[in-house]
């Protein structure tokens, strides 16, 4: 993956302790310095500077992404960022002005951390050298761990209190030791689109979506990820028509030795439509739950870490077909209502106070939903409108305490309609799982998803209700759109199958591991889980209960992540403290030991 | 007829109707119409997983027959 990084210092002063530090990380992604004078270094894989008469750097980009930074800006230095459209995390110096802006896509794509203290600015794509710069003692943020392993929110913070992150749709603009933060884009919850008849919300939305294909692929070779889904399988479909020279490989994860996670069946229904066989990787190779626990590979807690071994297996049938992008279908839930779990049209008629059509609504709805008409007046009428923040299922091993702090607190927002509050919602989830995934793209591996095309998702949340989810058909207006190109297996199926059943079988395979792991475990330790619990849902899982074992993940991700924290590489300055209430960690190597602390705040110091 | 009353009942209740609500109820009523149903409970171990149904001359009433196919039946009275 393309990195990038670099140091300010606001008075102008060198700083050889951060260049030398970012240039050893910098140079093991292959990235270069393109700025070095001025109290500003700056590092990328791609850079891009422009020049005074005299041959001065007046203005450089340090990009990781594809979009063209510098010629927006020259066009329009005070509002260039949104609207920029693409995935891209950068850093820019205007040396005239001597003003950095840092900044991240819609939908945070590309990670941009940065840590602050009065004389200078660092900022990196990665976590890990941010933390051996850190001068001040750094502190677990429990609240954003909890956030994160529950939604994979954390906005501007991560799991180390003293580094922030810059927001997905953030520009940072720093000048004179002082960062101003502002969104350069945001979802307009007003936002509607006049839709004359179907056929022209289909053909609008073809062609957005083909337009999100060719620009995420160009005309190289490209992969996508088909999990016979619709979604995956639209992506087949539409790459297969806008560019079918060279043809896109799809690669599938399949589950052959676990009948209910097995979606081969639709798969093949793809493949054979497309005449064109792809790459299965199955669940012997996938080697579900094999991580090492002295290195588990990742710097957040992610549970990618999990699918370490299927990610490189992914990875090596890309760059034998010579691809270097691979597109996914992430997200087609999130913009289109990939399920019924809420039907707007009732919420949006109860709160226009239109009760005899939201009662015809929910007669209309309930035997699609296969729920009674009185739970779905509760569930997509009442309880959206009463405030109440959607239900979030938690594994029983949690404390308590840590559950607490996966809750923002924050219910559905009060205006606008329920439907635009739940789009909104699902939004914020996408941004979530788009922070998660992070973990994924190694090397030269760049992974797109085109549902998270810009104007897409725009177009996607201004659609009316109706014609995105209809009695019948979730993503009604994907399958009408695509109704010539999807195979009639994939444009009738309305369940599919989850990984449950093969995740349920690698954990009874690995249940030595996952003892040893948890006999001294890290989130026992710090608070952040019941041991009892997990010993309980491990023995529930060797017996074959599902037991939580998707939640399991993010429980293993956790603890991974607690162990590559104690072992991580300290500045000499560095100490280790805990905040927001948990155990105090005070050493200055990486061992902890365990005193108790009040609560804290979590909160960084931005430059000032 | 009788399966169509029984599922339009369950679309008005306030709790989920679970397939062991529905399979009693479907064997209970066509028993009292004088119909020799079975009540039948079939497990899959891993991952666990019990269903309950009802049979009538050996057709499922309450499920696709393919839903029930693969589970191991332990009961059926």
């Amino acid at each position: 993956m393309s990195v990038v990084a670099g140091v300010l210092a606001f008075d102008g002063a060198p700083v050889a302790e951060e260049q030398h530090a970012l240039q050893a990380y910098a140079r093991r992604y292959g990235a270069v310095s393109i700025v070095s004078g001025s109290g500003v270094t700056l590092f990328a894989n791609d850079t891009f500077v422009t020049r005074d008469d005299a041959g001065r750097v007046r203005t450089a980009v340090a990009i990781d992404g594809r979009v063209d930074v510098l010629q927006a800006y020259e066009r329009n230095p005070h509002d260039f960022a949104g609207r920029l459209i693409g995935d891209f995390a950068f850093a820019l110096w205007d040396e005239p002005q001597r003003t950095l802006f840092l900044a991240r896509d819609a939908f945070g794509s590309r990670p941009l951390y940065w840590h602050g203290d009065a004389k200078r600015l660092v900022w990196a794509s990665h976590l890990a050298p941010l933390l051996g710069l850190a001068r001040e003692p750094l502190s677990i943020d429990r609240d954003s761990l909890a956030a994160f392993v529950i939604r994979g929110a954390m906005r501007d913070r991560t799991p180390v209190a003293e580094i922030r992150s810059v927001r997905a749709a953030e520009l940072c603009v720093v000048r004179d030791g002082v960062m101003q933060r502002s969104r350069h884009w945001s979802l307009d919850p007003h936002a509607t689109v006049d839709v004359r008849s179907d056929a022209e919300a289909e053909e609008k939305l073809r062609a957005l979506l083909s337009e999100a294909v060719r620009s995420m692929t160009g005309d190289g070779p490209a992969s996508v990820l088909l999990s016979g889904g619709v979604d995956s399988s639209s992506i087949v479909a539409v790459a297969d028509a806008v560019r079918p020279e060279p043809p896109v490989q799809t690669i599938s994860w399949v589950f052959e030795a676990s009948p209910t996670s097995d979606e081969r069946e639709f798969v093949r229904a793809v493949e054979t439509h497309r005449g064109r066989r792809g790459v299965h990787i199955g669940e012997r190779e996938q080697a579900l739950l094999e991580f090492d626990p002295e290195d588990p590979g990742t710097e957040i807690p992610t549970s990618y870490v999990c699918f370490a071994r299927r990610c490189e297996a992914t990875r090596a049938a890309m760059r034998a077909a010579g691809s270097r992008v691979l597109l996914t279908g992430i997200g087609g839930d999130d913009v289109l209502y990939g399920d019924f779990g809420f039907i707007g049209s009732i919420a949006d008629a109860l709160a226009r106070g239109r009760v005899l059509r939201a009662l015809s609504e929910v007669r209309k709805w309930a035997p699609h939903v296969g729920v009674s008409h009185l739970q779905l007046l509760w569930r997509s009428g009442i309880r959206p409108l009463s405030g109440a923040a959607p239900v979030s299922l938690v594994a029983p091993w949690w404390s308590r305490e840590f559950v607490e702090r996966m809750h923002d607190g924050r219910g559905w927002p009060s205006r606008p309609l329920p439907s635009r509050r739940f789009d909104l919602q699902c939004f914020e989830g996408l941004v979530g799982s788009m922070a998660r995934r992070w973990y994924f793209e190694h090397d030269e591996i760049v992974t797109r998803e085109p549902f998270l095309y810009r104007p897409l998702v725009e177009y996607c949340f201004a659609l009316p209700f109706e014609q995105k989810l209809r009695p019948g058909a979730t993503r009604s207006i994907l399958r009408r759109a695509l109704r010539d190109l999807l195979p009639p297996a994939i444009l009738t199926r309305l369940s599919k199958c989850g990984p449950d059943e093969a995740l349920l079988r690698a954990a009874q395979r690995r249940a030595g591991a996952l003892r040893a792991l948890f006999a001294e475990a890290r989130v026992v330790r710090h608070g952040f889980a019941d041991g009892t619990a997990i010993d309980a849902a491990l023995t529930k899982i060797a017996h074959g209960f599902d037991a939580g074992v998707a939640f399991l993940l993010r429980l293993i991700a956790l603890e991974l992540w607690l162990r590559w924290f104690e072992r991580r590489p300290l500045s000499s300055t560095a100490a280790v403290t805990e905040v927001n209430g948990g155990i105090a960690c005070t050493s200055t190597k990486s061992r902890m030991t365990s005193t108790k602390s009040r609560p804290s705040s979590s909160s960084a110091t931005p430059p000032t | 007829m009788l399966r169509d009353a029984i599922e339009a009942a369950a679309r008005w209740t306030l709790l989920p109707v679970q397939c062991l609500e529905r399979a009693a109820v479907t064997t209970c009523l066509f028993r009292t119409f004088g119909y020799d149903a079975a009540f039948v409970i079939g497990v899959r171990r891993t991952p666990f997983y019990a269903h309950a149904w009802t049979e009538l001359d050996g057709a499922v009433l309450t499920d696709p027959a393919e839903r029930v196919r693969e589970l191991a039946v332990v009961e059926r009275c």
